[in-house]
């Protein structure tokens, strides 16, 4: 008999015996909340003589909630199953057949009929998976989870070794790729996990296999292999809609104990939108400083310190793009449009060799590649700002495009208040996102991103400040093979900024600076065998900068013209890595990337005396050099090297070690990352930092991975770390190297953090601790700080505490809370008081002997959202809640002025008091 | 030119947010770590080379709780030094921590320094500075508008070479109570009072400058400093009730000097906003001899300190009235009234009438009576006109 035919007799007799049931007319009582369907079984068996035929495999996310008295078991049943795919009937011996609705397959899976006999056999029954009752799908993906697909050309026997399967997995309802998917052979380590664009690669050896598709936010899916040799397979999966009857949150995310990768932080953006933050907007920073290891200067900075690095030290990607300021309205408010993103990943320990050219950690966020199949907006209105984002296909399956734009209306609120200070005020900003995604054929795609922001204020003074980030990178993907995949990308990155002034018109002027960076990279990625995975590939980024440019604004500015020379440089790297899975427990990373770096000209460079700081003083001579002269090489190897050893399926360690180099500096004496710092390439003078890191962490899930928990230590050497000389002039600086000096630093710390995924409950809680130290003791630089000893950086904070909770009553309520705390940043005190020139003047102790009081803050917020109806027009949210909630005064910094002569001290604080926020946001 | 946030005033002008939320805020707060006596030497003053005094302050730093004002380092000896030749020039003590040379004789082409050594054996010494002459002062201007009134200084080097300027001013103004008496209260009894001059009814206000003016035209084609801003005076301010002058010092300062100044300035004067500096250790070019370790506060400079005085009247910025809430009451010149309105409440006698059935005193507060309540000193200066 062939398999076929088996198969539907198979069918026919479960048809059959659906006709034939009949009911008993026992009558019990049940209770369950939230049980699964094996407990109700269980129950259901004991105080009946039913058994029960079911498939488990199918009930692993149905949950049965259910209140009767008396009642005969089929009224039970159907009330159980009512509204659902399930199907059930009972026979004349008292057995119950659960199963899902009833397909047909053109193909029996191997196996099928030495199991037939078995209960088990059910799972080759040709019943899909589909939980969500109130979703309307088309039958022919609900059959892909039973069906066996076969890859390869099918040979007459099964060869004997591995073949490779890749394929992008794609969201079902959109045509958008799912990034950082998990695809993975269950009970076996092989797995991979989706690049950005969800494309995988995944060499398995050949035969049969049961592939597992998981992802936050998206149903489980399952796909039945025949791998004959290599090939392709697409997968769909679906936005996980849960029911209204029944709860489940599933999401198996193992990669945490399973990747090589150390020191990896991911967050939808899912998870972004429940953390409460200031303004009632998603906030991809702040989600960013919640994270173990992650701190910022102060409230009103995005700037932010990974494990003991500066923020100018944060490589920050957006689609590949480098955002110079991540920050809009005084760091109020991210960058980035919470509508366009789709995640956001945080390397800091061992960053992918494919990056380079910041110390301490890469921020990759990535937008979303908009909706395949219609038209789609989200916005929101909070008391800020309000945003709109549409998205939807330009050419059907083909071209998709993501557009949206952002601005504030601060300004308008600003003239309305009736108070001169404000009305002389001006804080605004805007940004605006564009991407399009275009499908050639299946070999071929084109990506194009687009931002651009701009931000200008002016706080009750004469001047005013601007800014603006212009961003745009142009990806094309080719698929060689199976095996082999290349992506080419070019870019343009800009961040410009402008004070002006022309209140005085004997001193009216215009400050510019700019930095513009050209960017064009070769990625590779080959799949050379089941045990190896090579990366490789070359980047190229030519920097322009206009450091400085000082104009007279109109015909009675006496301001002569002063222009810092442009400066250019050309950063050059080549990398390779290969993923090396030793053994099923083993698994190695091993990177190497050369970067260098060259200085051209057109410029005049200074020489200094030997052994003499450098001052102006001490400068022999100055050399000019012609445009496009090499004025100087730097360059070396950095090494990226993790390795993963799995204890057992649910715990691991890791180990890294990575060095990493850093041509281009920003240089700042204030603490956060402000719009007037100076971003300086590495010259004759000034050297490229270095950085080097050992991590060791130990990875361990619980109840099946839905908690991770983790504990990284690391140790970190900072080389030529630039700090600025005591009384800097960084502005219009015509020789930035007389006033900077290059520091020693080292960081360590310990990292904990406790993570719940799903559930009702789910969040995290992070705890490091950390210390960064900086060290300047050599006299012939310029002055040694703090008598030659280490000192705390300006944002060395030791304990830091960040809880992050989400309890969802309903489908339509929740609510969110987090809890910060950290030690006070260091500051330098006044320790002395001295009369001079008719007034007191201070002292100050040690750079950054003493420290601001404690942090701590608590934020609230909670989300009422709309009717869950699938199809409805537009669907909307209301989000209110309290951000510092017990309104401790946090200090952002103290400081001490003499007022009248008289020397007094302040505590400053951002937000001094509970702030109320309520945003509405809306989705069609 | 300086490119610099303004100064926020209260919380609320500090971030956008605090506007539109009142939420920022800024307390008094004084750290508690700030325990440890740092006593160190405070050189104040400046080697004069125009036709005038030279006097150098010593005194010592103190801490930032310690509320007693003043420590004067006694009994010094206060040396300035000619470069190349060693000639001396010695600063006699005149008390107080003051030590004075009536005129220095200083060679604009040479260098001078100054040397201390203290009671206790100490021994400091400057760098050798160069002698900065500084051009006059071309005016002292001012403007007014609905803020008030802003007093500028114009000056210009035609030679381009003083660059560095810093500025110090004394203001004095007149002032007057809101009556003038023909009475006062004094040990119980009220008293006629015979010299109508002497009726604490005008006073005289002085006061020195406290922030650090600094000013560069460093940045300028030309040295032409045109309207730096010295002093703003509020609307209906008591400086310009009746009568305002200022006298302006300029110096010339040396591109380092500027920098001491400047770092001064942001160390003290400039902290605290948001895109604020940090503030930072800073040495000037007075140093320990005797322990190279132990830090100096002051700089010297040799400069002419040239001046330039203004009067403002109180009729040249009209309308201008200072507000007072002043009322009279009266008080029968019995000793039990007496004794309760001036004794006890605090009143002041103006003058008197004397109507049925008795005499009684016309009275007011103190402040309305009595001028030097908010200041000052009934001797008027001898440059008053």
């Amino acid at each position: 008999m062939n398999p076929v035919r088996k198969n539907i007799l198979f069918i026919f007799f479960a048809v059959l015996v659906c006709a034939k049931g009949f009911s008993q007319e026992k009558l019990i009582s049940v209770s369950f909340d939230q049980s699964t369907f094996e407990d109700v079984v269980k129950d259901l068996e004991s105080k009946t003589d039913f058994h029960f035929y079911y498939d488990p495999i199918q009930f692993d996310s149905f949950q049965v909630s259910i209140h009767v008295v008396d009642k005969s078991v089929p009224y039970i049943l159907k009330q159980i199953f009512q509204g659902t795919d399930y199907r059930f009937s009972i026979d004349s011996h008292d057995r119950i057949y659960v199963v899902k609705r009833l397909e047909i397959l053109t193909t029996l899976p191997p196996g099928f009929f030495d199991k037939r006999s078995r209960k088990d056999s059910l799972a080759y029954a040709n019943i899909t998976a589909d939980t969500s009752g109130e979703t309307d799908k088309p039958t022919n993906t609900a059959t892909s989870e039973n069906k066996l697909y076969e890859i390869g050309i099918k040979g007459l026997q099964t060869k004997p070794g591995s073949a490779i399967i890749t394929g992008y997995v794609k969201d079902s309802k959109n045509g958008e790729p799912i990034i950082g998917a998990a695809v993975y052979v269950e009970n076996t380590k092989t797995g991979t996990v989706t690049d950005q664009f969800g494309y995988f690669t995944l060499t398995l050896s050949r035969g049969r296999h049961q592939l597992k598709i998981t992802s936050v936010g998206m149903k489980d899916a399952r796909r039945q292999i025949m791998l004959y040799s290599d090939g392709k397979l697409n997968i769909e999966m679906f936005d996980f809609i849960p029911s209204l009857k029944a709860i489940v949150v599933v999401a198996e995310k193992a990669s945490n104990v399973k990747g090589v990768q150390m020191g990896l932080e991911k967050v939808s953006i899912r998870t972004i939108k429940q953390v409460p933050v200031v303004f009632g907007e998603a906030d991809v920073l702040r989600v960013v400083l919640t994270l173990p290891g992650v701190t910022s200067v102060g409230e009103a900075s995005t700037g932010f310190n990974v494990r003991g690095g500066a923020a100018d030290q944060n490589l920050i990607l957006f689609n590949d793009a480098t955002v110079y300021n991540p920050s809009h309205l005084f760091g109020f408010f991210s960058a980035f449009n919470p509508d366009c993103v789709q995640d956001i990943e945080l390397y800091k320990s061992s960053i992918p060799e494919k990056y380079g050219g910041r110390l301490s950690s890469v921020l990759d966020v990535t937008t979303r590649n908009g909706n395949k199949k219609k038209i789609a907006g989200t916005g929101g209105i909070g008391p800020l700002t309000g945003r709109f984002t549409l998205e939807g296909p330009i050419w059907k399956d083909r071209t998709t495009f993501v557009i949206g734009a952002r601005t504030s209306y601060s300004n308008w609120i600003l003239r309305n208040l009736h108070n001169d200070e404000f009305n002389k005020s001006k804080a605004s900003f805007y940004d605006a996102n564009l991407h399009i995604s275009h499908e050639f054929n299946s070999k071929n795609n084109l990506y194009i991103t687009g931002y651009i922001s701009k931000d200008q204020f002016k706080l009750n003074s004469d001047t005013t400040y601007g800014y603006s980030n212009r961003n745009l990178s142009i990806k094309w993907k080719h698929i060689f093979n199976s095996k082999f995949y290349g992506i080419a990308t070019t870019g343009i990155d800009n961040y410009q900024y402008d004070v002006s002034s022309s209140a005085n018109p004997v001193n009216a002027f215009d400050l510019k600076f700019k930095i513009s960076q050209y960017n064009a990279r070769f990625d590779f990625s080959y799949a050379a065998s089941a045990k190896h995975s090579l990366d490789f590939g070359v980047t190229s980024v030519l920097y322009k900068l206009d450091p400085g440019s000082l104009n007279p604004v109109g015909d009675k500015s006496l301001v002569t013209p002063d222009i810092v020379q442009p400066e250019q440089g050309l950063e050059t790297a080549v990398y390779v890595g290969d993923k090396f899975d030793i053994s099923s427990k083993l698994s190695i990373n091993i990177g190497l990337r050369y970067s260098m770096f060259n200085y051209i000209g057109p410029h005049d460079v200074n020489s200094y005396a030997e052994g003499l700081p450098k001052e102006e003083s001490n400068i022999t001579d100055t050399t000019h050099y012609n445009k496009g002269n090499v004025i100087n090489t730097y360059r070396g190897p950095e090494y990226r090297v993790s390795a993963r050893f799995a204890i057992n399926d649910v715990s691991s360690i890791k180990a890294s070690y990575n060095t990493t180099r850093q041509y281009i500096h920003s240089i700042s004496n204030t603490a956060s990352i402000s719009p007037t710092d100076i971003w300086k390439l590495s010259d004759p003078n000034i050297k490229p930092q270095l950085g080097e890191q050992i991590s060791l962490g130990y990875y361990h899930n619980f109840r099946s991975n839905t908690i991770e928990t983790s504990v990284e230590v690391y140790y970190k050497n900072i080389d030529n770390y630039l700090d600025y000389k005591s009384g800097a002039t960084l502005i219009l600086n015509h020789h930035l190297e007389t006033d900077v000096m290059n520091t020693k630093g080292r960081a360590y710390g310990i990292e904990f953090l406790l993570k719940r995924t799903t559930g009702k409950l789910n969040g995290w809680i992070s705890y490091a601790y950390s210390r960064t130290e900086l060290k300047m003791d050599d006299p012939s630089v310029g002055p040694v700080i703090n008598h030659g000893n280490y000192y705390p950086a300006n944002y060395d904070k030791p304990n830091n505490l960040n809880v992050i909770a989400n309890y969802r009553f309903t489908h339509r309520f929740s609510m969110s809370m987090n809890v910060v705390y950290s030690t006070g940043r260091p500051i330098t005190l006044p320790v002395a008081v001295f009369d001079l020139a008719g007034a007191q003047r201070l002292y100050y102790s040690d750079r950054n002997a003493y420290r601001i009081p404690d942090y701590f803050r608590m934020d609230f917020s909670m989300t009422l959202e709309g009717n869950h109806k699938v199809k409805q027009w537009l669907h909307s949210s209301w989000s209110a809640g309290v951000y510092n909630l017990s309104g401790r005064k946090n200090p952002y910094s103290i400081y001490f002025v003499q007022e009248n002569g008289v020397i007094h001290g302040y505590k400053l604080s951002i937000f001094g008091t509970a702030i109320p926020f309520i945003t509405y946001n809306f989705k069609f | 030119m300086e490119m610099k946030m303004s100064k926020s005033k209260t919380c609320k002008s500090i971030l956008l947010a605090a506007f539109i939320l009142g939420a920022g805020c800024k307390e008094r707060y004084i750290p508690k770590e700030i325990a440890t006596n740092y006593s160190y030497l405070v050189v104040d003053g400046f080697l004069n080379a125009g036709n005038d005094t030279t006097t150098i302050t010593l005194t010592r730093s103190k801490t930032l709780e310690d509320k007693n004002s003043f420590y004067p380092e006694l009994s010094a000896q206060v040396r300035v030094e000619e470069e190349g030749s060693g000639n001396m020039f010695t600063l006699d003590e005149i008390g107080n921590g003051k030590y004075q040379v009536p005129l220095l004789p200083l060679n604009p082409s040479r260098k001078y320094r100054l040397n201390i050594r203290i009671s206790n054996g100490g021994v400091y010494q400057s760098d050798f500075v160069v002698v900065k002459n500084s051009p006059p002062i071309d005016s002292i201007s001012w403007d007014q508008n609905e803020e008030g009134v802003t007093i500028y200084a114009n000056t210009h080097d035609p030679q381009d070479s003083s660059r560095y300027y810093r500025f110090e001013y004394t203001e004095t103004w007149e002032h007057h109570a809101e009556y003038s008496a023909l009475y006062d209260y004094k040990n119980g009894a009220v008293v006629y009072i015979a010299d109508p001059d002497s009726n604490h009814y005008k006073c005289w206000t002085t006061q020195r400058s406290t922030d650090i003016l600094l000013a560069s035209t460093a940045r300028l084609d030309k040295d032409v400093l045109y309207k730096f801003p010295l002093r703003k005076i509020l609307r209906n301010a008591e400086e310009i009730s009746v009568k305002y002058s200022t006298i302006v010092t300029q110096y010339v300062l040396t591109e380092d000097g500027y920098q001491y100044w400047n770092l001064l300035k942001k160390n003290t004067e400039e902290l605290g906003s948001i895109f604020g500096p940090q503030p930072s250790q800073q040495t000037g070019n007075i140093h320990c001899i005797s322990n190279p370790e132990e830090p100096v506060m002051g700089y010297l400079s040799a400069t002419t300190g040239l001046k330039k005085r203004i009067y403002i009247n109180n009729n040249e910025v009209l309308p201008w009235q200072y507000p007072r809430n002043c009322q009279t009451i009266t008080v029968d010149a019995i000793p039990d009234s007496i004794q309760w309105y001036f004794g006890m409440l605090g009143y002041s006698p103006i003058d008197s009438v004397t109507a049925p059935p008795g005499k009684k005193y016309n009275a007011s507060q103190k402040p309305c009576v009595y001028c030097t309540f908010t200041g000052g000193t009934t001797t008027k200066p001898s440059f008053w006109p």
